[in-house]
């Protein structure tokens, strides 16, 4: 396996909601640098590389809520998969709603997967952990540039 | 025999003088002849009375300007002289006679020209009859006639702003069970999680005390994330009617009891599906409602592994499906009152639950035009009915 660490963006505005997904990674195996960002407009402006996110690494996976504030997940989510240059990033949107309206629509906008957020912490400390051994070893992406 | 021409050759004919006697006496209508100065000539009995006269010979020589008012007097002055000028009738016409006293009448009026031998107009003869009561008897008619279009008008805008309102409020519910869906649960997600968290991450540190703490926060969380799990699915029935389709009632039996799988493993039951047939169904609506009965019959089991038949039979124009279990059983004076939202026959400690999965069962099986009911021996199980009506293909 690679020894370069997978880059994941996780799109959160709920500093504990974030906290919760860093700690659910930080027991996982597989080495990781996460970064957050709790804005929809930040968001795609660091995966697009712009203004203050120059510098930004392309990452390996998004992670990505849908209520946001300036421009939310699913406006984010449409603006990439629309995008040549990063339709190819898988996005999975991890959010609290269950409402099928969402699941549909994010669908729709071609998200990889949609996961709503479980309230028991084992069942949310699994989740992540089979994103972890789905998307970063089990699934083959292409390779980045 | 040859019929008589011309004038009327009876031995005992009547002469114009007794004709025009009789006629002016008891024809009911008030009937005149004036002079070319709108003078009255003769009148009938009727007009005498109408006049307040004893004898329609005190008329004579008088002018409507002795009965009527000024205005209603000058009117017909100038009408009477407009018909010995031109020689034209008025026929019919209404027309409403204002008295000295101020009472009010109407008329229908006809007025034509009075000629002599020669054809010369020599003055005016006419003929009215009272209206006054049936004119009053057409306005209060009128009257509600508008009135009932008034109130039509208003109870159509109270529809419209009743539908109104109902727009309102289903807009409201929808974006309350957004709300509830998401913004609701994520604090409830924190509270439990971190609780949760504490409780991981200070293993060892905390005393017995502190973990049945945890427990109940921990639990309550739960529960809370059940109920607005629940009432989301509710008010998604409400909000959106059953999409009927031909659908397999085995096969969206089969999906409950999957979706139960881990409960079942759980608790060693047994569930027998048998023979189920094709109905026109939401196939979603009639998965939950099977797994809602199946689900019960494995919360409310007795200390015998549950045991649970899913059958159908065929009553002529319906199905009747049953799910029959052979747990705790219910008393049957629960029997209605288990259907009603948040209606709950035991403690929480002992069987968890919101007490919606029933009501939500009823609202499934009348959205399909059929019924729920139950059938119970206390201490040997339940039984659980619903109908649905025949497949109609033609929908």
């Amino acid at each position: 396996m690679s020894s370069k660490p997978i880059e994941i963006l996780l799109v959160e505005d709920n500093p504990g909601d974030a906290r919760l997904t860093i700690e659910a990674f930080k027991e996982g195996r597989v080495t990781n640098s996460l970064t957050v960002i709790n804005d929809g407009a930040d968001a795609l402006a660091y995966l697009r590389r712009e203004g203050k996110y120059s510098a930004a690494k392309q990452p390996d996976l998004v992670l990505l809520d849908l209520n946001l504030p300036r421009m939310d997940g699913r406006e984010v989510l449409a603006e990439v998969k629309s995008d040549e240059r990063l339709r190819d990033i898988p996005v999975i949107v991890l959010t609290t709603s269950s409402a099928p309206e969402d699941v549909k629509r994010a669908y729709g906008n071609h998200a990889n997967c949609y996961i709503t957020k479980p309230v028991d912490l084992d069942q949310f400390l699994r989740v992540v952990q089979s994103i972890e051994s789905f998307w970063l070893s089990l699934v083959k992406l292409p390779a980045q540039g | 025999m040859k019929a008589a021409t011309g004038k009327a050759t009876y031995s005992a004919s009547p002469t114009d003088q007794e004709l025009l006697r009789a006629f002016l006496e008891y024809i009911p209508d008030c009937i005149y002849f004036k002079d070319r100065d709108s003078r009255f000539v003769r009148i009938s009995r009727a007009l005498a009375d109408r006049f307040q006269l004893k004898d329609p010979d005190e008329a004579i020589g008088k002018m409507d300007s002795d009965m009527f008012s000024l205005e209603h007097a000058q009117q017909a002055l100038a009408d009477e002289q407009e018909i010995i000028r031109t020689g034209k009738p008025i026929i019919a016409v209404e027309e409403r006679e204002t008295w000295m006293d101020g009472r009010e009448t109407w008329v229908s009026t006809t007025k034509v020209p009075l000629r002599n031998a020669q054809g010369d107009i020599i003055g005016t003869m006419g003929i009215s009859r009272d209206v006054t009561a049936h004119r009053a008897a057409q306005e209060e008619l009128q009257q509600y006639k508008v009135h009932l279009e008034e109130l039509v008008e208003a109870r159509t805008s109270e529809l419209v702003r009743a539908k109104e309102q109902l727009e309102q409020s289903n807009k409201d519910l929808e974006k309350f069970a957004y709300v509830a869906s998401h913004d609701l649960q994520e604090p409830l997600r924190m509270v439990a999680s971190y609780t949760q968290l504490i409780a991981r991450r200070y293993k060892g540190r905390l005393d017995a005390e502190a973990g049945e703490f945890i427990g109940y926060a921990v639990d309550g969380a739960n529960r809370m994330q059940q109920l607005i799990q629940d009432l989301l699915a509710y008010s998604r029935l409400s909000r959106k009617g059953p999409c009927f389709e031909e659908c397999d009632s085995k096969a969206a039996c089969e999906n409950a009891v999957g979706n139960l799988q881990q409960a079942i493993a759980e608790s060693g039951a047994t569930v027998v599906i048998g023979a189920l047939p094709r109905v026109m169904a939401d196939t979603t609506q009639l998965t939950q409602l099977f797994q809602n009965l199946i689900g019960n019959a494995i919360k409310y089991r007795s200390e015998r592994a549950p045991n649970i038949q899913i059958s159908s039979a065929w009553k002529g124009d319906h199905w009747v499906f049953s799910v029959a279990d052979n747990g705790i059983g219910i008393e049957s004076k629960y029997f209605d009152r288990i259907f009603e939202m948040f209606q709950r026959l035991h403690a929480r400690a002992r069987y968890s639950g919101t007490g919606i999965g029933l009501a939500i069962c009823r609202t499934i099986a009348e959205r399909h035009g059929g019924r729920i009911w139950v059938e119970s021996q206390p201490g040997e199980g339940s039984t659980f009915f619903f109908t649905i009506p025949q497949l109609r293909r033609s929908q």
